[in-house]
């Protein structure tokens, strides 16, 4: 693949990548950082890139390992690595407020499930990668997939079912 | 199709994802229709799965920063940092709803993720204290100047609690905070619809400045800065418009 196609091919990637990244990133500034890296990242690495494959898992891992390195640099900086993981986007899609609601619910689900679960989880779930495009982008065998897969899952159905009941409101 | 064989919660888990191929597929629905929690469980997981799409759906479809393109459009490579800079600049006035309104200057790149951490706790006292009815604030608006002399004091700054009654919110009134082993600062304002917002303080001992920055968290959305000696978030449950500006009235009245 030559610069010029791979230019292209990120121009048409831009928006999954942001997504995936805000997914992983709360703030919008900070995701579009790695997606920016991202591409400065693939355009420097091009002649390792396997043009015989699909391209957005190859993004995806080189997004993802930018964050992991961010954030061991992060935190050799400081203490609170853990508290920045909890940052999501609130609900953007329109709908009833029940939904908006629910949307929230998820939202704050989310920023509570372990990074390993949640990027697996998002990877599977939002990006609608396979499972055997997960081993690669994560560097882990497919039963490691899985297991965080069914922990991610069952996580946030007990948050859900548990924000579901007890929801912060106004108190009297 | 062997009903007697056990579907386990793997398969399920691959049913979900579609990574099946159509015999299981028809396997697992067979099973399905005869187990009600298995098929509860699934449920659950396909609507996670939606809620999750319609969360980030919105994020693929934004336009894309117009540098982005032009970056991708050059034949050299560009220089990327600066880029990076320039779109959280963009950012920030896309934040603020009304470019052309919108007079903070941003001074510095994206903010380190400890500077989010500002906006992580604000949104926890926020989330925690605005939901009180009776006990909102420690000491109330009555007593204004004991209120911001004794806030300054324990933060070892000055401060002021800013001005929002030409946009409608009035100060309830404040407490102190403990930001791990450091006091920070809450002030809380509230409009005649009882809207909520606070604007947070405390100190910020790397003595950095950032630009305007926008996070949601959990449901609430904050506004955060920081300002030399100490730093700011102003949160609420408010559209980016209105939120953005009692932020921006707020920066204008805070930094001298």
């Amino acid at each position: 693949m030559s610069d010029r196609q791979m230019k292209e091919a990120l121009v048409r990637e831009a928006p999954v990548l942001r997504r995936f990244a805000r997914s992983l990133v709360g703030d919008p500034a900070l995701a579009d950082d790695l997606v920016q890296d991202t591409f400065e990242r693939a355009l420097t690495r091009l002649h390792l890139y396997d043009a015989r494959r699909a391209l957005r898992p190859w993004l995806f891992r080189i997004l993802r390992n930018l964050r992991i390195s961010r954030f061991r640099q992060a935190a050799r900086n400081g203490p609170h690595l853990e508290l920045v993981e909890g940052e999501t986007p609130a609900p953007s899609g329109s709908g009833s407020p029940d939904q908006g609601l629910a949307l929230r619910d998820i939202s704050r689900a989310l920023d509570m499930l372990p990074d390993e679960q949640r990027e697996v989880l998002v990877l599977v779930a939002l990006e609608g990668m396979k499972y055997h495009q997960v081993t690669e982008i994560l560097d882990i065998p497919i039963g490691t997939v899985m297991s965080r897969l069914s922990r991610a899952r069952k996580r946030l159905s007990e948050i859900l079912d548990l924000s579901g009941r007890g929801r912060i409101r106004r108190v009297k | 199709m062997s009903t007697h064989d056990k579907i386990d919660e793997m398969t399920l888990h691959a049913y979900v994802d579609g990574e099946l191929d159509p015999d299981a597929i028809a396997e697992v629905e067979a099973w399905l229709a005869t187990h009600p929690q298995d098929q509860a469980m699934v449920a659950d997981w396909q609507r996670q799965a939606e809620q999750l799409r319609q969360m980030f759906g919105s994020v693929a479809r934004e336009e894309l920063p117009r540098e982005w393109i032009a970056a991708l459009d050059e034949k050299v490579p560009p220089p990327w940092r600066r880029w990076a800079r320039q779109a959280a600049a963009a950012l920030v006035l896309v934040a603020g709803g009304a470019a052309a309104g919108y007079s903070v200057a941003p001074r510095t790149s994206a903010p380190t993720p400890d500077a989010q951490l500002v906006a992580s706790r604000a949104a926890g006292a926020y989330l925690v204290y605005t939901a009180e009815v009776r006990h909102p604030v420690e000491v109330g608006a009555d007593q204004q100047a004991h209120l911001v002399g004794w806030l300054s004091k324990r933060l070892g700054h000055p401060l002021s609690a800013p001005d929002f009654t030409a946009i409608g919110y009035n100060l309830i009134g404040g407490r102190l905070l403990a930001e791990e082993d450091k006091p920070a600062a809450l002030f809380m304002y509230e409009n005649d619809a009882g809207d909520r917002v606070t604007l947070y303080a405390a100190r910020n001992p790397e003595g950095t400045e950032t630009a305007f920055h926008m996070v949601n968290t959990s449901g609430t959305r904050s506004f955060y800065w920081l300002d030399g000696p100490l730093k700011f978030a102003i949160t609420g449950e408010l559209d980016q418009d209105d939120l953005s500006r009692i932020a921006q009235a707020a920066y204008e009245q805070l930094t001298t």
